[in-house]
């Protein structure tokens, strides 16, 4: 993976610092793919930008075709540093959790909701 | 290779993993070795 992870310049770190957090729980766990040779898997998940980390429930039941991994819509794109690293820690307790936190007014609210919106954060590390 | 975690945040991220983390949570990673599909977050999308 090192001289393919030099092509994408945020690759490398990004994978490394995933790994360091999986690494402290036993309740953690991590797969890494290449969209280049996961093409299918990277489209099941509606990845089309890397670095990516997408955070799914383990052995909760299938909605993406892998049997035990349930796809909440989490996804970080490039690297989880500077404030994101907490949003990234908190993303991780709130799929841990199963729970997104939010209160019956705001379930309803969305769920009320007729159209799709796809929601994008754009952060600076400055 | 070093660590990109040091030992202070690695101790305190292990601490709220250990009272908060309930259920198993898979990370994927998606990497690539394709320049023109890269992306960095904060910076121009150059690689």
């Amino acid at each position: 993976m090192a001289p393919q992870a030099k092509k994408c310049a945020y690759c490398s770190d990004t994978r490394q610092l995933a790994e360091e957090v999986v690494a402290i729980s036993d309740k953690l766990h991590m797969t890494v793919y290449d969209i280049d040779e996961n093409p299918q898997k990277a489209l099941n998940y509606h990845v089309d930008k890397t670095p990516t980390l997408v955070i799914s429930g383990r052995g909760v039941g299938g909605s993406t075709g892998d049997d035990t991994l349930t796809d909440y819509g989490v996804r970080y794109v490039g690297l989880p540093a500077g404030h994101e690293f907490s949003s990234f820690i908190h993303s991780l307790i709130l799929v841990s959790g199963r729970d997104s936190g939010l209160n019956i007014q705001t379930r309803q609210f969305l769920k009320d909701l007729t159209k799709p919106i796809h929601l994008q954060v754009f952060i600076t590390p400055t | 290779m070093p660590n990109l975690l040091n030992e202070a945040v690695l101790k305190q991220v292990k601490d709220i993993f250990d009272t908060q983390l309930k259920q198993p949570v898979e990370v994927l990673f998606f990497g690539t070795s394709s320049e023109k599909m890269c992306l960095l977050l904060g910076h121009s999308p150059a690689c």
